[in-house]
């Protein structure tokens, strides 16, 4: 009873309590401030659009140039760097033959003063004379350090038919990077520059954004009957007399802003709350995990808008749910989520390329009519990609860096996170799909995609730059994933909680880089873990190790002439035979000598526990640092060995073959029977199926 | 035709032995492709204590694992094998048709069982060969084009905004193959029968015929073949759901799983049968002439139908030997 009383204090407490000063910060370094009016033309699939933007110089520096970023020429034509990179696929998506999509800005001023003619292209990255997707303008006057400037642009920008995340699909409308967008001034000192200077990547195939964080007031007009929805809280709506309305949407401490419009969303609303969806022993498990107090870790209530298709009417609830268990696990881990809204949008049929996306407090989900029904509604693809695009939120839209260059600080973090949120909600070995009596989990799939092959590319490299560019999902994704579970296990589930939670508030509304997070990864675990990244996340080796040969043999006694306490006696064969016959008829107790080699096979060093399992003993394990490429253990005992097991816990899922982790001394072929059973009647139903001919 | 269904499924049930023999003739074949495959599974998992969780589920990172470093690349060895059995498959149905041919159509033959099969099959191997190579290029040109066509027309209809008219253009393109595909499948099929029936040498002329057989009664023989088909699927959902649910950790529940495994392709061994039988009494029914016309029967031969001269057998034994020597 009392202790019921003492949970529902707690629990009333941290309802009506305000949320006290904590480690997170509240608002962002806002460098830009963004005013934007824009007009869809539906039928030429155009925005005409009307820009403010005020830049703030954050450096010491006197800043003569600007750069910006102009997405959409990307799409403009086969001589752009990104149609160069990707052939016009990416992700499984096809550009459509006749589908560009461009932008151009038709003026730009500066406190009255034309700069238009000052804007030039250029391509930093690849010197690709046709690309335009960064410009640069050099200012009549300069900014000073500390100083500000506002300018006027006007642009039109032809939406490509849905490609690489933005475009249109008859009149599903996902606008992204469609705006002209600063580029980030970093100044000496910001993630390891020596001198400040402009980081304003060119679009690649394979690379997402970066961008400074800040305010967005945006007015979008569009066809009365379209439903919108977009980045931040809609503030305002009007009727316009064209037929037409306005809409407007207000956020900040973001760096970005996306929106969408099609006639035929159906709406569905949901709010996540902070007092029902998490309860009060999840709070408390939380607190104690990551050390703080139960008011630090107290989420807030999120408006939940989900845009579907009204086709996939009945998964509403699956990407409800998804959405909530993002905002619940992340917002625990991490931090509360900060803005009051979120939006999931599901694309229309036919623009898969706009699917599986994220923009800060909007995030693109996907899904098919197949989904609906059984037996495909429990593959967890709608679920997956909506906490995964939603935990960019905090990988990316909240620490924000720089995705150009250094992906795998949110793709990877973001995908770690992303599965653990999976398993806990979705169950570990099945958190992927259950389909037809077969279960796949998120670490299957992922441990599949690491190989002995996997060793030409860096985690830590321009997203451009891996070779072939296909790795770039490996490298970013998915070792990065395999990467940060090994460390948690290393480090145990209490560190690793605090590291991220640090890390995550140090760095929320500001620009990691790779190195930031390895200081507060030492900082926190009061190791220096730098063998460690510089092993996987720096190097290219793989991790592998097996066990070699082992042997359990009974120890014979000796043999001969032997000078002992007694005196010098001589053991015949005979003595031995009888010895061996006590021995086995129990008489006289048998002593085995087992001999045991572990193996590194990959290059990358890691400690790791050995199992040992004896006849009729309990298991024991040691730790082999791993320095050495071979380890031998021997032991002289009564019982003979039955099986060792390198990381029996399977905790080192970097490592990429665990079927050579262990070897028994007793072969089981069940494994293997079960199988064969199954891979024959494969056969047999395919040649009978071939036979009826 | 229900008749004909009827006189079918009772010619499965009357002939325990022909099933068998088609279901050994299967089993011995996929064994090849099976036996290599537990070697390879029992080297790699017998002594691993992660194949252990095989026994509970299917381990897809397990599985993975298997080729990492599998330079050879073991499944892709297995799925050559498997090819190369289905084309042995292929050509052999050739022969398990002849045999089971001669076997309906001697049921009150005295002779034994396996003479009957193995004479029928030897006697009508390469007729039946001709058969399924006109067949299978009537069929391959036949489709190709079909599908071409179907695709280019409902490629608008796929592109609809309305999603669900992408999954069923897909699904009717499938259907209109499956049919036409069909129709050239149950024209072997009846070619087969007549040639049996008449002991007939000019191959083309008796798919056409069969094919002609098949469009004048469209509805009766695909619904036999729809019928077989629907047990056939039956029985592969009776098996998908015991997989399902149970799982195969002991050896008593893995010796059970091969017993499930060889009860459901010894039915549809029977459904082949009960087909063929199906239609050889549909085709007698239309035909009555045709079935009771003489065929290369001996003098003094027991069947007063479909007998095969003694030394056919030896005959296509030597002209296969023939074959092998000379290419």
């Amino acid at each position: 009873m009392n202790r019921v009383l003492v949970s529902t204090s707690v629990l009333v407490l941290l309802v009506a309590a305000p949320v006290m000063a904590d480690h997170l910060p509240v608002r962002s370094d806002q460098i830009v401030q963004y005013d934007l009016r824009v007009r869809l033309d539906p039928a030429k699939k155009q925005l005409h659009g009307v820009e403010r933007l005020t830049w703030r110089n954050p450096s010491t520096d006197t800043v003569g140039e600007l750069r910006f970023h102009l997405y959409l020429n990307a799409f403009k034509n086969t001589k752009s760097t990104f149609v160069r990179e990707s052939g016009g696929q990416l992700r499984g998506d096809e550009m459509a033959s006749d589908g560009w999509g461009w932008i151009d800005v038709t003026s730009i001023n500066a406190g009255g003063v034309d700069l238009t003619p000052h804007m030039r292209f250029v391509a930093p990255d690849d010197g690709n004379a046709d690309d335009q997707t960064v410009s640069r303008i050099v200012l009549p006057q300069p900014v000073p350090p500390g100083g500000s400037i506002t300018l006027d642009i006007t642009f039109l920008a032809q939406l490509p038919q849905v490609f690489a995340r933005t475009g249109f699909k008859d009149d599903f409308f996902l606008v992204g990077q469609w705006f002209p967008k600063i580029g980030v001034y970093e100044p000496a000192g910001m993630r390891g520059r020596v001198v400040g200077g402009w980081n304003c990547h060119q679009f690649h195939a394979n690379s997402e954004f970066y961008a400074d964080f800040g305010a967005y007031h945006v007015e979008i007009t569009v066809p009365a009957n379209y439903v919108i929805g977009a980045t931040g809280q809609r503030t305002a709506e009007r009727r316009n007399n064209d037929g037409t309305k306005t809409c407007t949407y207000e956020q900040a401490d973001v760096h970005d802003f996306a929106w969408t419009a099609d006639p035929d969303y159906l709406v569905v609303k949901a709010k996540f709350s902070g007092t029902t969806d998490v309860t009060l022993a999840e709070y408390e498990r939380i607190a104690k995990l990551l050390g703080r107090s139960l008011d630090e870790v107290k989420l807030s209530d999120v408006d939940i808008t989900v845009l579907l298709q009204p086709g996939h009417a009945v998964q509403a609830d699956r990407h409800v749910q998804a959405a909530k268990h993002g905002l619940k696990w992340f917002g625990l881990w991490y931090g509360r989520y900060p803005y009051k809204t979120l939006t999931v949008v599901d694309p229309a049929p036919g623009a898969s390329g706009a699917g599986g996306m994220e923009y800060p407090t909007f995030i693109t989900a996907g899904s098919s009519l197949l989904f609906n029904s059984w037996p495909f509604d429990k593959i967890n693809l709608v679920e997956e990609v909506t906490v995964h695009e939603f935990g960019h939120q905090f990988w990316y839209a909240m620490v924000g860096n720089n995705e150009f260059e250094e992906a795998w600080l949110d793709e990877g973090f973001n995908s770690y996170s992303t599965g653990k949120v999976m398993e806990l909600a979705y169950g570990r070995n099945t958190s992927t799909l259950q389909f037809l009596g077969l279960t796949l989990g998120g670490v299957d799939g992922l441990r599949a995609g690491n190989s002995p092959a996997a060793r030409y590319n860096r985690v830590l490299a321009n997203s451009w730059d891996y070779t072939p560019s296909g790795t770039y999902g490996f490298y970013s994704y998915q070792k990065p994933e395999l990467l940060l579970r090994t460390l948690e296990h290393y480090l145990g589930e209490q560190t690793m909680a605090r590291v991220m939670r640090t890390y995550h508030e140090r760095w929320r509304f500001r620009h990691p880089r790779s190195e930031d997070f390895f200081a507060v990864a030492n900082e926190i675990s009061g190791q220096n873990l730098s063998w460690y990244f510089d092993q996987v996340v720096r190097g290219t080796e793989i991790l592998d190790y097996e066990v070699g040969p082992v042997s359990s043999t009974r120890v014979s006694g000796p043999r001969g002439v032997i000078d002992g306490p007694k005196g010098r006696q001589t053991t015949t064969n005979a003595d031995a035979r009888k010895q061996a016959a006590a021995e086995a008829s129990g008489k006289s107790s048998a002593r085995y000598e087992t001999r045991v080699i572990v193996q590194r096979k990959g290059g990358v060093v890691f400690p790791v526990e050995v199992a040992f399992k004896f006849e009729g003993k309990p298991i024991e394990t040691q730790v082999w640092d791993g320095r050495d490429r071979t380890n031998t253990y021997t032991f002289v005992r009564a019982e003979k060995l039955e099986w060792v097991d390198i990381d029996p816990d399977r905790n080192v899922p970097l490592d990429v073959n665990w079927l050579n982790n262990g070897k028994r001394l007793e072969s089981d072929t069940r494994p293997a029977a079960s199988w064969a059973a199954r891979w024959l009647f494969f056969v047999q139903t395919v040649l009978t199926t071939v036979g009826m001919l | 035709m229900l008749t004909s269904i009827r006189d079918g499924l009772w010619a499965g049930l009357r002939h325990p032995k022909l099933v068998l023999l088609i279901w050994t003739w299967n089993l011995l074949l996929a064994l090849c492709a099976a036996l290599p495959a537990f070697g390879w599974w029992t080297r790699a998992f017998s002594r691993s204590p992660e194949a252990s969780t095989l026994l509970q589920r299917f381990n897809f990172g397990v599985l993975a694992d298997l080729t990492k470093y599998d330079e050879a690349g073991g499944f892709a060895l297995l799925f050559g094998a498997v090819g190369g059995l289905m084309f042995l498959s292929l050509l052999a149905s050739a022969f398990v048709m002849g045999g089971i041919l001669e076997v309906l159509a001697n049921d009150d033959d005295a002779r034994p069982f396996l003479h009957r099969f193995f004479r029928g099959g030897g006697h009508f191997f390469w007729r039946f060969v001709r058969l399924l190579l006109i067949a299978g290029v009537c069929l391959v040109v036949v489709v190709a084009t079909v599908s071409a066509t179907v695709g280019a027309l409902t490629a608008p209809m796929a592109d609809s905004e309305w999603e669900p008219a992408g999954y069923l253009v897909g699904l009717g393109n499938l259907l209109v193959l499956a049919i036409v595909a069909a129709f050239f499948l149950l024209g072997l099929d009846y070619a087969r029968i007549k040639v049996a029936a008449l002991g007939s040498h000019g191959m083309l002329r008796a798919y056409f015929g069969a094919l002609g057989f098949v469009a004048r009664h469209l509805f009766a023989t695909y619904a036999m073949a729809l019928v077989m088909v629907v047990l056939m699927a039956a029985l592969m959902l009776a098996y998908l759901g015991y997989e399902t649910y149970r799982t195969t950790d002991s050896w008593g529940a893995i010796a059970l799983l091969l017993a499930v495994q060889q009860a459901v392709v010894l039915g549809r061994a029977g459904l082949r049968v009960a087909l063929v039988g199906a239609e050889r009494s549909f085709y007698a029914r239309r035909t009555p002439v045709a079935m009771t016309a003489p065929s290369a029967v001996p003098a003094g031969a027991i069947s007063p139908t479909a007998g095969i001269p003694a030394d056919e057998t030896l005959a296509f034994l030597s002209s296969l030997l023939h074959t092998m020597r000379f290419g």
